[in-house]
C-alpha cells in the first residue's frame, strides 16, 4: 500500500491505445505543499496520465493514489480532496456560473447554506463576478477556462491536478491564471500542473518531472535542473551598438561560451560561471564601451536542458 | 501573504443518493431551458387544436353516449406514438453522448460521483421532462373531454400510465444509442431513424411473410390507442386484409396484428431494462478521448 502522507503516488502506471503506449511505467511520487510542473513535449503522455489520475481514462496498468486512495478502484473517494482542470472543460449552457458552481458544490457535498459564500469566493478569486448571472453559454474560451479553475478550487483540495491550465488564454488571462497558482501555493495547496511552457513551470513551480513518450526521463527540483547544463543564458540590453571587433573581444571574455546577437544592440551570451564570475562579465562588458541597462538571466536554461534531454530520449 | 488557509473547512462527501438527486435537478433545469420544451409544448398544443378544431366541419364529434368520449380521445392518442417517439428523441438523444462530444465530461467527471449517479439522475431528469409533456397533452384530452361529454373515462387514465411506460421504454433505447454513438448529431439522427423507418420496415416486411411483429417496441404503441377502443380489441390478430389478386395468379394478404396490454408490458419492460442496463454498462466504461 502506498503512502497515505504523499497526495500524489503514481506506481508503474500504463496506458496503451491500440498498441501504441502512451504511457509506459510511469512512477513519482509528489510530496505536500509541493507544485510539481509536469513537462514534456505534444505526445508526451501528460494529459494521458492527468486523465488517468482524473478517472476519465482507464490504466491498462499500473496504480495511482490520490491522497492514499487508488484512483484506479476507486475514483469517487480518490478525487473527493482533489480539485482538476483537464484540458479546456466545457459547461452546461443553459446554467450560469453560480448555478454551475452551486451544482458542484452539491456533489461535492458543501451544504447550500455553505456553498453560496464559497461559490462566491471563488468567483471573486478568478473575477468572474461581473457575469456570475449570465449563461455560460455565450462565454468565451478563457472566461470558461476561469469557470475550470473556480470549480477546481471550490472546495478547497489537498491536491490541484492542472491540465494546461492557461491554454487557451490570452496574455492577461495567462497571468492572472498563474497569479492564482502561485497563491495557491503559498496557501499550501499540493499542485501537479502539465505544461509545455517550461517559462510557466520555472516561473510557478518548485519541481519539475519530464516525460517523452510515456517515460518518466527526469524528477528533480526546477533549480537543479536548471543549473545541470552549468550554462546560463543572458539575456544583455545595449544603449550603443555593438560592432565586429567588440564582438570578437566578448567571445574571448572567460567563461562565453557562445554569443547570439538578434539586433545590433541585444546580445543572448551563453555562460558558464557563478555569481561572482557575472559580476566581472559585466565590469568586463562595460570595460569593452557597451554601454549596458539590462543584463539578465534569460530564464532559458531548462528550456536547453529539457531539450537535450528530449533528443536523447529519442 | 496570508497564512495558509487551505482545508480549513472539511466537506463531507455526499451519498450517491443525494448525488442523483442533484444531478437529476441540474439536468431537469436544463431540460426546461432548453427550446426544445418550448417547441413540445408548441406541437402539443398545434395538435389538440387541430383535433378539437377539424371534426366540427365534418359533422362534429362522435355523438354515441357509451362509445363518443373513446372514439374523441382516439383522436389525440393516435399522434401519441409520435409524440413519444419525438420526446425519446430530443431528450434521450444525446443524453449521455454530449458529455463527450460537448467536452463538459471534462468538468463532470473530474468530481467525486459515480458515473451511475450520474447516469441515473441524467435517465430520471429525461424522464420527468417526458412526463410533464405527456402529462399535458393527457391533460388536454382530459380537459376537453370533460367539456364535451361532461365525464371521464378511466381508460384514459390506463392509457396515460402505459404510454409512460412506453416513453421509457423509448428512452432506455435512445439512451443505448446515446451511450454508444462518437456524436451528439449523429445519436439524435440514429434514433429518430431507428424509431421511424427501421423498425417501421421491419414490421412492414414481417407483415407480408404474415409473422408476429410483437417483439418491436414501436409495435407495442398499439396499447395507448387500444384502451379506448372501448372495448380494447382482444382478437389477435385482427382479420386478414385482401390486397387484391396480383395477374396471373398469386394474391397478397396482410394479417393485422393488435397487441395485448400483457405483451405490450411484458415487451416495454424487456426494451427498458436491456436497454437501460447496455447503456449504462457502455457509458461506465466509456473513456474521455480526444
Amino acid at each position: 500500500m502506498a503512502s497515505s502522507v504523499e497526495p500524489l503516488v503514481i506506481e508503474n502506471l500504463s496506458k496503451s491505445y491500440n498498441g501504441f503506449k502512451a504511457l509506459d511505467s510511469l512512477s513519482l511520487n509528489v510530496a505536500p505543499r509541493s507544485c510539481v510542473g509536469f513537462l514534456g513535449p505534444n505526445g508526451a503522455g501528460k494529459t494521458t496520465t492527468i486523465k488517468i489520475l482524473t478517472s476519465l481514462l482507464r490504466a491498462s496498468g499500473g496504480r495511482a493514489f490520490l491522497n492514499g486512495v487508488d484512483v484506479t478502484k476507486d475514483p469517487k473517494n480518490a478525487l473527493e480532496k482533489v480539485g482538476a482542470v483537464v484540458e479546456t472543460p466545457e459547461f452546461y449552457p443553459e446554467l450560469t456560473p453560480v448555478e454551475t458552481l452551486s451544482y458542484f458544490a452539491r456533489l461535492r457535498g458543501i451544504s447550500p447554506a455553505n456553498a453560496e459564500a464559497r461559490v462566491a469566493e471563488v468567483i471573486e478569486q478568478v473575477k468572474m463576478s461581473e457575469w456570475k448571472d449570465r449563461r455560460i453559454g455565450k462565454f468565451s474560451k478563457g472566461m470558461k477556462q476561469r469557470i475550470a479553475v473556480a470549480q477546481a478550487l471550490l472546495h478547497e483540495p489537498e491536491l490541484l491536478l492542472l491540465d494546461e491550465p492557461t491554454a487557451g488564454l490570452d496574455p492577461r488571462g495567462m497571468a492572472e491564471v498563474r497569479d492564482i497558482i502561485k497563491t495557491l501555493r503559498l496557501q499550501g495547496y499540493t499542485i501537479f500542473m502539465s505544461s509545455h511552457l517550461l517559462f510557466e513551470v520555472q516561473q510557478v513551480c518548485d519541481k519539475a518531472a519530464i516525460v517523452n513518450k510515456g517515460k518518466l526521463l527526469i524528477y528533480d527540483s526546477v533549480e537543479d535542473l536548471s543549473t545541470r547544463k552549468h550554462v546560463m543564458k543572458l539575456e544583455i540590453d545595449l544603449v550603443n551598438t555593438i560592432d565586429t571587433e567588440t564582438y570578437t573581444k566578448v567571445c574571448a571574455l572567460d567563461g562565453v561560451k557562445g554569443i547570439q546577437c538578434p539586433t545590433a544592440s541585444k546580445m543572448f551570451i551563453d555562460f558558464d560561471g557563478d555569481t561572482v564570475a557575472r559580476k566581472s562579465l559585466l565590469e568586463s562588458l562595460q570595460r569593452l564601451g557597451l554601454q549596458v541597462y539590462s543584463f539578465t538571466d534569460a530564464g532559458v536554461a531548462l528550456e536547453d536542458f529539457y531539450l537535450d534531454l528530449i533528443k536523447e530520449s529519442k | 501573504m496570508a497564512a495558509p488557509t487551505v482545508h480549513a473547512r472539511k466537506w463531507r462527501l455526499p451519498s450517491d443518493f443525494s448525488q442523483i438527486e442533484a444531478v437529476t435537478r441540474v439536468e431537469f433545469v436544463r431540460n426546461l431551458r432548453r427550446k426544445r420544451l418550448l417547441i413540445f409544448m408548441i406541437i402539443i398544443i398545434l395538435v389538440s387544436a387541430l383535433v378539437l378544431s377539424v371534426p366540427p366541419f365534418y359533422g362534429g364529434y362522435p355523438d354515441n353516449p357509451i362509445l363518443g368520449p373513446y372514439q374523441f380521445a382516439q383522436y389525440f392518442t393516435s399522434a401519441i406514438n409520435f409524440l413519444v417517439i419525438l420526446l425519446a428523441v430530443f431528450y434521450g438523444g444525446d443524453a449521455l453522448v454530449s458529455e463527450f462530444s460537448n467536452r463538459t465530461g471534462y468538468a463532470i467527471f473530474p468530481n467525486p460521483i459515480r458515473r451511475s449517479s450520474l447516469f441515473l439522475g441524467k435517465l430520471f431528469a429525461s424522464m420527468l421532462a417526458c412526463i410533464l409533456i405527456l402529462g399535458v397533452y393527457y391533460l388536454i384530452i382530459a380537459v376537453s373531454m370533460a367539456i364535451i361529454y361532461q365525464r371521464l373515462v378511466v381508460e384514459l387514465v390506463y392509457s396515460f400510465a402505459y404510454a409512460l411506460l412506453y416513453m421509457a421504454a423509448c428512452l432506455g433505447v435512445a439512451f443505448l444509442i446515446s451511450a454508444s454513438m462518437r456524436s451528439t448529431v449523429s445519436a439524435l439522427v440514429l434514433t429518430f431513424v431507428l424509431f421511424l423507418f427501421i423498425f417501421s420496415m421491419i414490421s412492414g416486411i414481417l407483415m407480408v411473410f404474415g409473422v408476429r411483429t410483437e417483439p418491436l417496441l414501436t409495435f407495442q404503441a398499439g396499447v395507448i390507442s387500444g384502451f379506448l377502443n372501448g372495448p380494447y380489441p382482444e382478437s389477435f390478430p385482427s382479420p386478414q386484409i385482401p390486397l387484391g389478386r396480383i395477374p396471373g395468379g398469386g394474391g397478397l394478404e396482410l394479417v393485422i396484428h393488435n397487441p395485448t396490454v400483457v405483451h405490450g408490458i411484458a415487451i416495454c419492460l424487456d426494451w427498458l431494462l436491456v436497454s437501460l442496463l447496455l447503456a449504462y454498462i457502455m457509458f461506465r466504461r466509456r473513456e474521455m478521448l480526444g
